[in-house]
């Protein structure tokens, strides 16, 4: 960025808008909290609730288990939608599940998204895979909603490429909207954040053909989610 | 720059007769306004929402120095690029730079108007470039050759047949109309395009200047692919595109989604915050970030500043009543319906484009429903009193106008001028309803009745009922 091409430029914003360059302007407390009455009424179990239901709505199912029911839980996913290939993140949490062990009981073949391998033989590869398997950081209610935290083993084409994806994340973490994901994020911002971070609410849809509703049609037809009881 | 094959009015004439167009945007338009009704009736307060996003807009519209300061700032800080382009040209010398710089061959873009309102495609495609539009609407318009006629849905004017019809070219195979089976053909051929470009190409429906963060909201995920299998993105936005922090960034998401569709959310939300990390292997090895200008700075400290707090969510199109009749592409310019009338004229000026303003009936449904409060209809007012100010206006419009500022303001002549009026019509009127006009009158009669001028004028009336005389009508 050249600076004296940034500075011309601000300046004419400025000079336009009849005052002194500014700099450094914080936002003022806005004082209205629109989104409150939304989910006042709702304790955790609400909210959980409200967030399965709007997931049902988006034609995704919520399978609300014990850590130990995974072996279970992936059983129902395979049966509802079979696939022979996963790839997944290289994440604590789902090493912690012991995912591996269970994707070889489910006799699939599967990876996990290891940084160390070839970027692009890495992505051949998964081109051809028929299901994803993530953990999220947050889940919305209002919206059923999750919040991926990508970056390094945490692949963004885990949750993109494959036609199936799966999600799972801990009913701890399931907050009332968007407002509180905002303010996670924004805490986050001084330490930096990740190249990117995705909020998914259900699978891809178009209605780009006379508003014909239609699924898959770039991102994952199918979403499953498997909500944790911690 | 023009991009009109005909004038307004042939424009207008031409949509009125074409029979799918009559029926594809009425229907459209009543998915999405009843969307965004129930949406903003679920929401229960819909204008404290209103007006805190307008807040925020105007807020940061009017510290956009600062906001785009720190906004840039952090992209760098990030590892990213930022370009800025005070003109349309320069946002295309950049990109064009760009491609040279990594010597690409083609492209994938996901839906930006920005890139519209340049008219990036013609210039990338003129150095032989190939570009491919991702989002499913911008995809069958590009294989047809047109431009967008909805801000939110660019494809509504296509029915299934034609869609079917255009994608059987590309398969070299006919294929059936069913839904599923278009879409999934487009999900493969431009999967395969996703893998093979060199760049891809979005617009920005938010950036945060706190963390340098470019948001893109999309149902498909096509945006999710063309910033993320290519080498090298390059995100375009409208200058004033931005918020300050992710708090306010949730109250704007939270009205364009449902203003838009009525969607409480999108599928997908998106932030990128500058390129790949050194951990990551996916990805986006290099990020650019072009700051568009374009005419938005000489909207500051107008009478028009406010358009700019736009988030184009396109609810104004959606309610419009001369939208509903014309469709998009009558009104000639990338962006259509209330809020293209308004901005149009201001990024190109009125002399191709005088027209716009007058392409409404000022219901007042556009400021209605404007999730940041746009006065749109005040301010297509005004650009009618600008156009009138700046010789833009026809002469009959001119006299006109004249001959009623003096009537109005010289009450016995407009008592006198009210009867005559009425005298005057008496030979077209049946029933004091004239139902064919001559002249003037006849582009108004030929689809509606116009009652005839009264036999008097208000004052008149309401001086015969306050001395109790007899009722006139």
């Amino acid at each position: 960025m050249a600076t004296k091409e940034r500075e011309a430029f601000l300046n004419r914003i400025a000079s336009k808008l009849g005052r002194p360059r500014r700099s450094g302007i914080k936002p003022p407390d806005w004082g209205a909290k629109p989104y409150v009455h939304l989910h006042e009424k709702l304790d955790q179990g609400g909210l959980i609730q409200q967030f399965i239901e709007n997931l049902r709505m988006l034609r995704t199912e919520v399978l609300h288990i014990f850590p130990e029911e995974m072996e279970w839980a992936l059983q129902q996913i395979f049966q509802e939608t079979p696939a022979h290939s996963v790839v997944y993140w290289d994440d604590e949490r789902l090493h912690t599940l012991g995912l591996s062990q269970l994707l070889d009981k489910q006799g699939v073949i599967h990876r996990s998204w290891d940084t160390s391998v070839d970027e692009q033989e890495l992505r051949n590869e998964i081109a051809g895979i028929e299901m994803g398997i993530a953990y999220a950081e947050l889940g919305l209610s209002e919206t059923g909603t999750v919040m991926l935290w990508n970056g390094g083993g945490r692949g963004r084409l885990v949750s993109l490429l494959p036609p199936v994806f799966v999600v799972v994340l801990s009913d701890r973490t399931i907050v009332p909207r968007l407002t509180e994901a905002a303010a996670y994020v924004h805490e986050k911002v001084p330490g930096g954040l990740p190249a990117c971070l995705n909020f998914i609410t259900g699978p891809s849809r178009t209605g780009d053909i006379e508003m014909d509703l239609a699924f898959g049609v770039h991102g994952p037809g199918k979403v499953h989610v498997i909500l944790l009881k911690e | 720059m023009s991009v009109q094959p005909l004038e307004f009015f042939g424009r207008v004439d031409k949509a009125l007769i074409d029979e799918q167009l009559r029926k594809a945007v009425p229907f459209t338009q009543d998915r999405l306004r009843d969307g965004r009704f129930q949406a903003a009736n679920e929401l229960g307060n819909v204008e404290e929402w209103r007006n805190l996003a307008a807040q925020i807009r105007m807020h940061t519209i009017e510290n956009l120095d600062s906001y785009l300061e720190q906004l840039t700032d952090n992209v760098v800080q990030n590892g990213g690029h930022v370009h800025f382009a005070s003109t349309a040209e320069d946002a295309v010398a950049h990109v064009l730079r760009i491609t040279k710089e990594n010597n690409a061959r083609s492209i994938i873009k996901s839906k930006s108007m920005v890139s519209e309102e340049i008219h990036l495609n013609k210039h990338l495609e003129s150095e032989g470039l190939r570009v491919i539009e991702s989002d499913l609407g911008e995809y069958i318009i590009q294989l047809a050759g047109e431009t967008p006629s909805h801000l939110i849905a660019p494809a509504i004017h296509k029915t299934r047949a034609q869609v079917a019809e255009l994608f059987s070219d590309v398969a070299g195979r006919p294929l059936s109309d069913e839904t599923t089976e278009l879409c999934q053909f487009a999900r493969e051929e431009l999967r395969r395009e996703f893998l093979e470009a060199d760049i891809g190409i979005s617009g920005c429906n938010f950036a945060v200047a706190e963390s340098g963060s470019v948001v893109l909201i999309s149902n498909e995920g096509n945006a999710r692919l063309t910033t993320t299998l290519p080498k090298v993105h390059i995100a375009i936005m409208g200058m004033e595109r931005l918020v300050p922090t992710w708090e306010e960034l949730d109250i704007v998401v939270s009205m364009l989604t449902r203003s838009a569709t009525g969607q409480k959310i999108s599928v997908y939300m998106t932030a990128m915050s500058g390129p790949r990390r050194p951990q990551d292997i996916d990805g986006p090895e290099e990020f650019h970030l072009i700051v568009l200008d374009n005419g938005r700075s000489d909207i500051l400290g107008t009478a028009y500043q406010e358009v700019l707090k736009c988030i184009r969510c396109g609810a104004c199109l959606n309610v419009c009543p001369v939208y509903r009749h014309i469709g998009g592409h009558a009104y000639g310019g990338v962006y259509s319906g209330p809020i293209g009338a308004v901005l149009t004229p201001l990024l190109e000026g009125y002399e191709e484009w005088k027209e716009l303003p007058f392409a409404s009936s000022l219901c007042g449904a556009c400021t209605e429903v404007c999730p940041v409060k746009i006065p749109l209809h005040d301010l297509l007012i005004e650009h009618r009193k600008d156009e009138v100010e700046r010789g833009h206006a026809s002469w009959q419009e001119k006299l006109a106008f004249k001959g009623f500022g003096y009537l109005t303001t010289h009450s016995s002549l407009y008592d006198k001028a009210v009867r005559a009026g009425h005298m005057a019509t008496g030979w077209l009127a049946t029933d004091d309803v004239i139902e064919k006009g001559p002249g003037p009158l006849a582009g108004w009669t030929s689809v509606r009745d116009l009652p005839r001028p009264a036999k008097q004028s208000f004052r008149e009336w309401w001086k015969k009922e306050k001395e109790g005389g007899t009722h006139g009508n």
